[in-house]
């Protein structure tokens, strides 16, 4: 096992290093191919849509996509920072408490400006396809407000694999890339980016009342809870989603590749 | 009907950790909805027909605001007001980002589950308040000091949970707004993202005799969570309402589904429908058929 490691060229060391941060890897489906250089970013997911057509669809910066995706699709709107940020942010941000206190607060906010001032925070668009073998992963993965391991490597024209859009208002203009990756991360790496990306440097406002006022009741529906077992039935399509792409993981070398 | 239950009001809102939203503000005149492509960006106007309160920045695909003197002047805010955020969706925030007036204002925002991009803009803002969680599910309001006065009510729609086992769609746990008009006893319906039945305390105006004035068609016309309880509300509610499409003309998630609002609006208007003759906003105006 050690020797392997040793012999990893440098994009597959780099991959290596996000290890400790990913609970499970998944490969691009079948028929992908190893591209370096990779990029490695971690990401929260924004938003997902069903894209049926190309019409009016812009890269993250507004720009006109120069690459189109195959359609119909459904689209993940990610946003996130590179895995050597995260690395420079856990030593940067101090944690908070769930509560946190006055000074805590300020700590963050200073914290954070002096952290983020510099910091690229692009978005990713990621394409897959409806008919796509990776689709029903990422539809569980994907889970809006969640943070994954996402691996990126410079498309191909014919590649087969989903697309990703590259954007921010402050890129010149978008890149184009294939999807290499995406994953779960441990609990206490997704802990830790859901605390340093955070409102807690920001106190809770203070209302005056209006003198005199009166406490009544108005009459109003009962509202349906909200569900929250959705991270379970995420969790269950992930898990099928890993049985249904193993053979591929063994196939390509990833799995390997995780192992050292 | 077995599935009403009481909720509380309390006495109306006089200030915002110190700043009156509604100082020199006697009646609300109505809504201007701005042309900001995909997304939303609101004002609600005074009685001479000028902005005083701001609901959303945003406006993102198809967004003709690009610069920071453009957005300034389009888009004005005056640094003694407030200017609250339904939810943190960046394209309803991130036409700030570029101009200067609004980030001087103070923000009055619900925590939320937040992407590192919100987190980021939210440290330009000068003065940012959250609004508390033990608020939640509670109707608030401000209300004008005049004989039958004008109102804004809002509520925070769901409580923010931290924790990774909780999957919060910001849609949800964000905040809906009423615009009331007591003189003419209208209501203006703005929820942001979130269904209209979703905000509850609209039942209120209903069962109370407000005329549905108009609303800003939620989550830009989407038909995402469009379900019995949204017709219900609507269908049959007293008025002839203007419904407003904020989004692109050009858009790829199919917005705006203007057939689900058939039969309950009045009028409708798109805020791209706007360019075409020339005009960046549309008032929705209380009294006005």
């Amino acid at each position: 096992m050690s020797r392997r490691r040793r012999s990893l060229p440098p994009d597959m060391a780099r991959f290596s290093r996000l290890r400790p941060y990913v609970r499970e890897i998944l490969p691009s489906p079948r028929g992908a191919r190893f591209r370096p250089p990779f990029q490695t970013f971690l990401a929260y997911s924004e938003e997902s849509d069903s894209i049926e057509t190309a019409n009016g669809l812009e890269a993250p910066n507004g720009d006109r996509l120069v690459r189109l995706p195959s359609l119909p699709a459904r689209r993940f709107r990610l946003s996130g920072i590179s895995l050597r940020n995260f690395r420079l942010l856990l030593d940067a941000i101090t944690p908070v408490s769930t509560e946190p206190t006055q000074a805590e607060r300020i700590q963050r906010r200073s914290e954070l400006s002096a952290s983020l001032s510099d910091m690229p925070i692009p978005n990713f668009d990621l394409y897959v396809p409806a008919n796509h073998p990776l689709s029903e992963f990422a539809n569980a993965i994907l889970v809006r407000g969640h943070w994954c391991a996402l691996i990126v490597y410079r498309v191909e024209p014919e590649a087969p694999t989903p697309l990703v859009v590259v954007g921010d208002a402050q890129l010149s203009t978008p890149e184009y890339f294939s999807l290499g990756f995406i994953g779960r991360l441990t609990l206490a790496a997704e802990t830790r980016l859901r605390d340093i990306f955070s409102l807690a440097h920001l106190a809770d406002a203070e209302f005056g009342r209006r003198d005199g006022g009166t406490t009544t009741s108005i009459p109003s529906p009962v509202m349906p809870p909200q569900a929250t077992d959705g991270v379970a039935r995420a969790r269950q399509s992930f898990e099928d989603a890993k049985d249904q792409f193993a053979g591929n993981a063994e196939a390509s070398g990833f799995g390997r590749t995780g192992d050292g | 009907m077995s599935t009403v239950k009481a909720k509380i009001l309390l006495p109306a809102i006089s200030d915002v950790s110190g700043l009156d939203p509604l100082h020199s503000v006697t009646r609300i005149a109505g809504v201007r909805v701005y042309d900001v492509g995909q997304g939303d960006a609101i004002a609600l106007l005074d009685q001479n027909g000028e902005p005083f309160f701001h609901l959303d920045y945003g406006g993102r695909q198809g967004n003709m605001l690009k610069t920071g003197p453009a957005i300034d002047l389009r888009l004005p805010v005056h640094r003694d007001r407030l200017v609250m955020l339904t939810h943190w969706d960046e394209d309803h925030w991130c036409t700030a980002r570029n101009g200067q007036r609004a980030r001087a204002a103070m923000w009055l925002v619900p925590r939320q589950s937040t992407s590192p991009r919100a987190v980021a803009f939210s440290l330009t803002l000068s003065d940012a308040k959250c609004i508390p969680e033990s608020v939640v599910g509670i109707a608030q309001r401000f209300e004008t000091q005049s004989a039958d006065s004008d109102s804004i009510w809002w509520e925070k729609l769901g409580a923010h949970e931290p924790g990774i086992g909780h999957n919060e769609d910001c849609n949800r746990t964000g905040v809906a707004f009423a615009v009331v008009s007591g003189r003419h006893k209208q209501v203006i319906l703005l929820s942001g993202d979130a269904a209209f039945d979703r905000a509850s305390f609209y039942q209120h105006f209903r069962s109370n005799g407000y005329e549905l004035r108009g609303m800003v068609a939620y989550h830009h016309g989407s038909s995402h969570d469009w379900r019995l309880a949204t017709s219900k509300l609507l269908e049959g509610w007293k008025g002839n309402p203007t419904v407003l499409f904020s989004c692109a003309e050009s858009n790829p998630f199919g917005h705006p589904n203007k057939q689900q609002y058939q039969g309950v609006a009045g009028a409708m208007q798109t805020t791209f429908g706007l360019r075409a003759v020339g005009l960046h906003f549309c008032d929705i105006l209380f009294g006005r058929p």
